[in-house]
């Protein structure tokens, strides 16, 4: 593992690594990833998942029928809340167990590698401590699996919840006025289109459209955007963090920055 | 192969490094010799995506009245037909009439003018009398036919739709399916922070504040949820929306087909049938001459019954390949408006999904080399860690440029 021949340089390099705190070498944590895809296609998550989607098949049905005695949008509402709420009991009930014991089995295998954040496959592009077979392993064994008796080591890679950030209202209204704008230029250009005489002219409206598209969304969306990743660096920096990733892409540790940024850009 | 050539030398142990580094994947793809490709694919993607969101060129209000327009313009092509027949015939019967009256004169035969009138009316009569039968015969046996095969159509027209609407079902259950997924996934992503709010809830020593904001939390969650949903289930629909237009185009070119050869088949028929009627037409025995006439007088009435008969013939000919030329146009124009726009639109959103499946599988092989030559320089380096595409990046080593190096040195 790269990590082991590091730790032997940073013995010879003491002197620099003096000179460096954060890189000492009993505070380097590694970084661990898991292929998701391969532990949800277990059989204990098929068989689940297919009893949920047999499930919702019949709540779907019975949906219907209550949809349409529905006299107003409040009743539709209602009907929607009461069918979600069941779904997500029968969920609980079907996954829940399951999904509670795979995340106590990543704990469990994070801590004994003594990980500080384990993400998703997709986003490793070299290196890092792949924790898939161990988990898996643990999963399918027998064994009660227990608490992990640490939490995990602080790491240098924190992370935000990008869907909570999209709600932050100047995020919100910046993203609302690009797609109400790509709504109206959609049509005014399927109107140039339909015009269009020839294949080379439609595909000059169409490389048009997508060229003003852009352009407006660099003057719309980018300013927020800039804004969003200043907030970012500069509690990141305060954390002494090295990389902020997605939320979508963390399965175990790392340090979440959401509501700080969330704090940030609401000032 | 990669040349991993002009990198700066970097100290991966750095305080602001500390093995880590990260790659932003699009922005090297840019530099990949097949990323032309791609472009072209966007612009054909870009297109066809009008292309299948246009509608016809007229409205439903439109199509129906100007296929009312076609009906009246087939009607008046139909009595403008009848009504030069007639006046071609009417014309021929007053020529052939003195034609014969003048061969009898010639003949001595007394009261020529007279026998030539009764001759032509009794002919004309019969003729009348036996096309009337004919027509109304050939008409029986084309309604018999009509509704038969309109039977036919109606059957394979209902086994097309229900094949469309096993489909459809089939694809409503597929996306239902997905949104159980993802509100799988969620809840699933959530669990931990769900149930840690929950349990912080549940602790009765908690302050008003804490106690809101941690219901505050738990609200946001919901609500993430189910945009989320909401999202995807606007996904969902455009994906139906779209695959609906492909079977709806498909059937529609089915029907069309069935309905083309079924249309044949019932052409055909007629047409038998009427070359039939026809030959019994000309079968018919002229009406009778006076008997007593001599054989080059009759051979002349003979001569002149069958040129005046050919010269309605052809002229009845040409008036009836004018109408069916016009019903032909009227015809096309009408299965245009019909389905003209539809098709082109649903052809364009198939296409749509051909492209975008192309751009899929060739972007995912410039990704993969994008990744393996950013693994390569990683690894000579000596980093323990790279990530892709990351949000933020207050620290590490950007890869970026080096790996973009790497997959350009592939054009040379």
């Amino acid at each position: 593992m790269k990590f082991r021949s590091l730790r032997f340089a940073l013995a010879v390099f003491t002197a620099t690594i003096v000179l460096a705190p954060h890189a000492i070498a009993s505070d380097l944590t590694d970084v661990g990833f898991i292929d998701q895809a391969a532990v949800g296609s277990l059989p204990a998550f098929v068989d689940a998942n297919r009893k949920l989607a047999q499930f919702k098949q019949r709540l779907d049905a019975e949906f219907a029928a209550r949809m349409k005695s529905a006299k107003s949008n409040s009743d539709r509402q209602t009907i929607s809340l009461e069918f979600q709420q069941k779904f997500n009991d029968r969920q609980q009930e079907l996954v829940g167990p399951i999904f509670a014991r795979a995340q106590l089995a990543i704990a469990n295998v994070s801590s004994s590698k003594k990980l500080s954040i384990v993400v998703d496959k997709r986003i490793i592009v070299y290196g890092g401590v792949d924790i898939t077979t161990d988990v898996i392993g643990l999963l399918q064994s027998n064994q009660a699996i227990a608490q992990p008796s640490a939490t995990p080591p602080p790491s240098e890679i924190g992370f935000v919840d990008q869907s909570a950030i999209d709600n932050v209202p100047k995020i919100q209204k910046a993203n609302a006025d690009f797609q109400k704008f790509v709504q109206d230029t959609q049509k005014q250009y399927q109107q140039k289109f339909a015009a269009a005489k020839d294949d080379a002219a439609k595909k000059a409206v169409a490389a048009d459209y997508d060229k003003v598209v852009k352009a407006k969304q660099k003057e719309m969306v980018q300013p927020v955007l800039d804004s969003l990743k200043t907030a970012n660096a500069n509690i990141a920096r305060q954390k002494n963090l090295l990389l902020i990733i997605d939320r979508g892409d963390v399965v175990y540790g790392g340090k979440d920055l959401t509501q700080e940024v969330q704090n940030e850009l609401g000032k | 192969m990669f040349v991993i050539s002009g990198c700066s030398h970097v100290n991966v142990n750095a305080p602001n490094v500390q093995g880590i580094g990260y790659v932003y994947v699009d922005q090297v793809a840019k530099h990949d010799p097949m990323y032309s490709n791609v472009q072209a694919l966007d612009e054909s993607i870009a297109s066809l995506m009008f292309a299948s969101q246009a509608t016809a060129r007229l409205t439903p209000a439109q199509i129906s009245s100007e296929i009312n327009r076609l009906g009246i313009e087939l009607t008046n092509a139909q009595s403008q037909t009848q009504k030069l027949i007639a006046t071609k015939q009417t014309q021929y019967l007053s020529e052939e009439t003195a034609a014969i009256a003048q061969t009898l004169a010639a003949a001595g035969v007394p009261n020529a003018k007279n026998i030539a009138n009764a001759f032509s009316s009794a002919a004309s009569g019969k003729q009348q009398a036996a096309y009337a039968q004919a027509g109304q015969d050939l008409n029986a046996y084309r309604n018999d036919v009509v509704a038969q095969d309109s039977a036919t159509m109606k059957v394979t027209m209902d086994q097309l739709r229900k094949e469309v609407q096993s489909k459809l079902q089939a694809k409503t259950e597929e996306l239902s399916a997905r949104e159980a997924a993802l509100s799988l996934r969620q809840s699933q992503a959530d669990a931990g922070a769900r149930l840690a709010l929950q349990t912080r809830l549940s602790n009765l020593a908690l302050d008003d504040a804490t106690r809101k904001d941690i219901q505050a939390q738990l609200k946001a969650i919901d609500s993430k949820e189910n945009a989320e949903i909401a999202a995807q289930h606007r996904t969902d629909a455009s994906e139906f929306a779209s695959y609906q237009r492909l079977l709806l185009a498909a059937m529609n070119q089915r029907m069309t087909k069935e309905s083309s050869s079924i249309q044949q088949s019932t052409a055909s028929k007629l047409q038998a049938r009427q070359s039939e009627v026809v030959a019994t037409l000309k079968s018919n025995a002229p009406a009778a001459l006076p008997a007593n006439l001599p054989d080059a007088t009759k051979q002349r009435l003979v001569a002149i019954q069958s040129e005046f008969e050919n010269k309605f013939n052809s002229d009845a000919q040409t008036a009836m390949d004018s109408f069916n030329k016009t019903k032909s146009d009227i015809q096309l124009e009408y299965t245009t408006l019909k389905n003209g726009g539809d098709l082109a639109s649903a052809d364009a959103a198939r296409q749509l999904l051909v492209v975008q499946k192309q751009r899929q599988d060739l972007y995912a092989k410039i990704i993969a080399r994008v990744t393996q030559a950013a693994a390569r320089i990683a690894q000579d380096r000596g980093f323990r860690v790279v990530i892709a595409d990351p949000a933020v990046t207050p620290g590490g080593y950007d890869l970026t440029p080096d790996v973009t190096k790497a997959i350009e040195s592939l054009h040379e």
